[in-house]
C-alpha cells in the first residue's frame, strides 16, 4: 500500500508529463485501429466482389454452391456488372492454365462423372487431390453400385463407404462367375481349389441331393463332370450381398430347352486373404406356378 | 413468336420461341411473361451461345428423325476442351438437359481407358501427391486393375 500511495505522489508531482504520454498513447492506438479497420474493410470489399465473381461465373439456377446469394443483387448496377465481368475475364485467362475438370461446378462436375465406368471413375481419382476427392464421392459410387448390379439395397449404409462396397460386390460377382466358368471347363483341381476345405460346407445339386463336407462335396463335382451334358447355360439376375467376412449370392440359371432354368444361391466365406465357396444350392425354378416334372442333372 | 437473347459480350440473337424454350430456363421465363424485352445471358458468350442456339434449332428441325440428330450431335460435339468447357456452362446455366448430357458423355469418352497420366495430360491437371500418398492411392484403387 506504501508502494502504491508512493506511486501516485510521484506521478502527481508532475502533472504535464503524464497527460503527454497518455494522450500519445491514445493517438498511437487510434491511428494504429484506424489502419487496421483500412485494411479490413478493403477486404471487405475485396471479398464482395470476389463473391460476385463466384456467383456471376458459376451457375445461377438457385443459388448454387452454398451462398453467395447476397451478392447477386448488387451485382445488377452496372458499374458491378462491369468490374465482374473485366474479372471474369481476368478469371478465365488465369485459369486456361490450370484444368478443366477442376474447375466445373460441383453439379455439373457430379453429372459428368455419373457417366464414368469405374476403372474411368479409379483412375480419375489417381490424378490428383481435388479429383480424388471429386471421384470419390460417396453418391456417384452409390449410383454406379445401382447401375452396375442392383437397385436393391438402397436403404444400405455400407461400413466403409460406398467405393469399398462396390469393389467388394465386384470382387465378389467375379469370384461368383469364377465358379461357373470352373463348370463349364469341367476342371477338378479348380473346383478343389475353390472350395473351403472344412466339414460345414454342404451343396446340394439340382438334384435335389445334398451333400456334407468337403470330401463328399467335391466328390460330387467329380461325378457331376463326368456326365455328358451340355454346360452352355447363361447366369442371370446376379444379386450379391457382401459382409466383410462373408458372402451369399443369388442368381438364375438358364441351360437349355429340356433342363432349367434353376434359382442357385451361392454362400463365400473370406480366410487367408481369399473368398472360399461353403455352400452353393440349385433348385428348379418353378415357372407361373407350376412345378415342371422333369428329369434334372446337376 | 420471336424472342431476343443478348449473350454476356452484348450481342442480340433473334430466334423463334420454339426453339429458345429448348432451354428450361428461358422456358420459365417465358411462363412467367418476363420475355417481353431483350433477355440478358451473362453467362454466355455469343460464340457460345450462337452454337448452343444452333443446337436448340436442329433438335426442332430433326426432332422426328433420331438417325439424323444423332449423327448431327456426334458432329456437333467433336469440339476442342475450351469450348466443350463451355457449352457445359452454358447448357447447365441455360438448363438444356440433352446438350448437357452430350457433352458431359463427351468428358466420359475422353477419358476412357487412359491411364492416370493420361488423363492429367488430357485435362490439364497437376498431380499434387506425395510419393507416400501415391503409394496409397495406388493400392486404393489396385481393385479396378485386375481385370
Amino acid at each position: 500500500m506504501e508502494i502504491a500511495s508512493s506511486f501516485t505522489t510521484v506521478l502527481s508531482s508532475q502533472p504535464f508529463f503524464v497527460p503527454t504520454i497518455v494522450t500519445a498513447l491514445c493517438l498511437l492506438l487510434t491511428l494504429f485501429a484506424f489502419t487496421t479497420v483500412r485494411s479490413i474493410s478493403s477486404k471487405a470489399s475485396k471479398s464482395v466482389v470476389d463473391g460476385c465473381d463466384f456467383a456471376a461465373s458459376a451457375n445461377k439456377k438457385g443459388g448454387g454452391g452454398g451462398g453467395g446469394c447476397d451478392c447477386v443483387c448488387k451485382c445488377t448496377s452496372p458499374e458491378m456488372v462491369e468490374k465482374v465481368n473485366s474479372a471474369a475475364v481476368i478469371a478465365a485467362e488465369r485459369q486456361t492454365g490450370a484444368s478443366m475438370m477442376e474447375q466445373l461446378v460441383p453439379e455439373i462436375t457430379t453429372h459428368a462423372l455419373s457417366y464414368l465406368d469405374y476403372p474411368s471413375l479409379c483412375r480419375l481419382s489417381m490424378t490428383n487431390s481435388l479429383m480424388r476427392k471429386a471421384a470419390n464421392d460417396d453418391n456417384a459410387w452409390k449410383a454406379l453400385y445401382h447401375k452396375d448390379f442392383t437397385w436393391e439395397q438402397d436403404s444400405v449404409t455400407p461400413a466403409n463407404g460406398w467405393k469399398a462396397y462396390y469393389a467388394a460386390t465386384r470382387a465378389i460377382v467375379n469370384i461368383n462367375t469364377e465358379f461357373f466358368n470352373i463348370i463349364r471347363e469341367r476342371s477338378l483341381p479348380a473346383m478343389s481349389r475353390f472350395w473351403l476345405n472344412a466339414d460345414f460346407v454342404k451343396c446340394v445339386h439340382a438334384s435335389g441331393e445334398l451333400f456334407s463336407g468337403y470330401n463328399a462335396v467335391i466328390q460330387s463335382w467329380q461325378l457331376a463332370f463326368t456326365w455328358e451334358q451340355g454346360v452352355n447355360f447363361q447366369v442371370r439376375d446376379v444379386r450379391a450381398r457382401v459382409m466383410s467376412e462373408m458372402a451369399w449370392v443369388s442368381m438364375k440359371t438358364f441351360v437349355d430347352m429340356d433342363s432349367g432354368p434353376f434359382n442357385v444361391t451361392n454362400t463365400f466365406e473370406f480366410h487367408n486373404g481369399r473368398w472360399y465357396m461353403v455352400h452353393h444350392h440349385s433348385s428348379v425354378m418353378t415357372i407361373d406356378g407350376d412345378v415342371e416334372q422333369q428329369l434334372v442333372h446337376a | 413468336m420471336a424472342l431476343e437473347l443478348k449473350s454476356s459480350d452484348n450481342k442480340i440473337f433473334e430466334v423463334e420461341e420454339l426453339v429458345a424454350v429448348q432451354s428450361e430456363t428461358i422456358k420459365s421465363l417465358v411462363e412467367d411473361g418476363c420475355a417481353d424485352n431483350v433477355i440478358p445471358l451473362p453467362n454466355v458468350d455469343s460464340k457460345t451461345l450462337e452454337l448452343v442456339l444452333d443446337w436448340c434449332k436442329n433438335h426442332v428441325d430433326m426432332k422426328l428423325d433420331e438417325e439424323k440428330l444423332k449423327e448431327y450431335e456426334d458432329k456437333f460435339i467433336e469440339v476442342d476442351q475450351a469450348v466443350l468447357y463451355d457449352l457445359l456452362l452454358a447448357a447447365n446455366y441455360l438448363n438444356i438437359k440433352d446438350l448437357l448430357n452430350r457433352a458431359c458423355q463427351k468428358v466420359a469418352d475422353m477419358l476412357k481407358g487412359k491411364t492416370p497420366e493420361q488423363i492429367r495430360e488430357t485435362l490439364n491437371i497437376v498431380n499434387d501427391f506425395s510419393p507416400e500418398e501415391e503409394e496409397e492411392i495406388r493400392k486404393e484403387n489396385l481393385w479396378a486393375f485386375e481385370e
